[in-house]
């Protein structure tokens, strides 16, 4: 492939990685996994990267091919699939000073999220990135009335693993 | 506020996750990919080969051309000869099956169309596994038959002893029941590979299916 392809698709995954970041800490347990998680999402969408027409926005196509990487074709490092390390983990350190307890709530939330399955986490990483559920439902390949069901029973969900 | 919602606030806020590089980037283009889908790529590229390299080393061999002399005398050289080219023909058509199933595998389609993709390509080597299994099988238990009976009766004649219709009938289920617990051990096998490579993409279909059920 021509070098000039090659450094429009690198320029334009440096300025959207934080996509495929947020995507690999809902995904991954640890930094190793979440760096291990990126680096087959950036051969992934090297790969499709031919295909993209600049019909959309290059996050817009990114994060879908990100997605499916992350459900259907990554597979973890079985050595440390059950290690839970996300509240040491660096990548989940927010930058922006909050106040303790609100910043000790959203670790809790990550760590909720964090017990979902890979579906309802991309759902959840969907919501947040603040996808409409006709996206949400077009991206999963599901009806929309049942992409607003499944959202509202995770929100009931995480709920009850917050306060159980 | 709502979980989600108070989480959505922390979400756009500006995060330190560790800064790629555009050098790191090239870096990992020219790295290989550990997905599935290559596994399964390999894994059934494999099969194939496999399949065929049994096939063409065994027409190589001193012991065929034994089988051969067999074979005719028995009398079933034509079905033999039919049955093979059929083999062949079939393992042609499976390749060329799989190859425009994984040609359509597309992470850019939807998560369920894409699943649905890999699972059919998949499928697709499965189904040529199942069918050399079972064409193996009849292939052998209809050669060896007429091999054994012909043997048999050579036996026979040089021991001037005759040989009963009960020892004919054991003789062949003993000759099923050795090819069914040969090919049962290799479905067991077979399925344990194939369920430890598709095991998570199964599970995450099925709660796709789930939510539309």
């Amino acid at each position: 492939m021509s070098n000039a392809l090659e450094q429009s698709f690198v320029s334009q995954l440096k300025e959207n990685q934080n996509i495929v970041h947020k995507i690999c800490r809902l995904y991954t347990q640890n930094e190793d996994e979440h760096n291990d998680l990126f680096q087959e999402i950036t051969i992934q969408l090297w790969k499709a990267f031919p295909k993209f027409r600049g019909e959309s926005k290059f996050s817009t196509w990114a994060y879908r091919v990100a997605l499916n990487t992350a459900i259907t074709l990554y597979r973890k490092n079985t050595k440390s699939v059950n290690t839970i390390e996300f509240e040491s983990g660096r990548h989940f350190v927010l930058q922006e000073e909050y106040n303790y307890e609100e910043e000790e709530h959203i670790k809790l939330l990550y760590k909720a999220v964090q017990q979902l399955n890979d579906i309802e986490k991309a759902l959840v990483f969907m919501y947040l990135e603040d996808k409409d559920y006709e996206e949400i439902a077009e991206t999963l390949g599901i009806s929309e009335v049942n992409a607003r069901v499944k959202m509202n029973r995770i929100k009931t969900k995480l709920k009850q693993i917050i306060n159980p | 506020m709502e979980e989600l919602d108070l989480l959505k606030k922390a979400w756009n806020q500006k995060e330190n996750f560790p800064k790629v590089t555009e050098e790191k980037i090239y870096a990992m283009l020219h790295k290989n990919s550990s997905s599935t889908i290559k596994w399964i790529f390999l894994i059934s590229i494999f099969e194939f080969l496999f399949g065929i390299v049994i096939n063409v080393g065994m027409q190589f061999t001193k012991s065929h051309e034994d089988t051969l002399v067999l074979l005719k005398k028995a009398g079933v050289f034509t079905f033999y000869q039919i049955g093979s080219g059929i083999i062949w023909v079939v393992a042609v058509y499976f390749i060329y099956k799989f190859y425009v199933a994984y040609r359509k595998v597309s992470t850019t389609d939807s998560v369920k169309k894409l699943m649905e993709t890999i699972i059919n390509a998949r499928k697709t080597v499965r189904n040529y596994i199942i069918f050399n299994l079972t064409a193996g099988a009849i292939f052998l238990l209809t050669i060896y038959t007429f091999v054994m009976k012909e043997t048999l009766a050579i036996i026979a004649l040089e021991q001037h002893k005759e040989i009963t219709t009960s020892f004919y009938l054991g003789a062949i289920v003993a000759l099923i029941i050795v090819t069914t617990v040969f090919i049962g051990l290799f479905w067991l096998f077979y399925r344990l590979i194939y369920g430890f490579l598709l095991a998570r993409l199964k599970k995450n279909y099925k709660e796709l299916e789930k939510i539309d059920y």
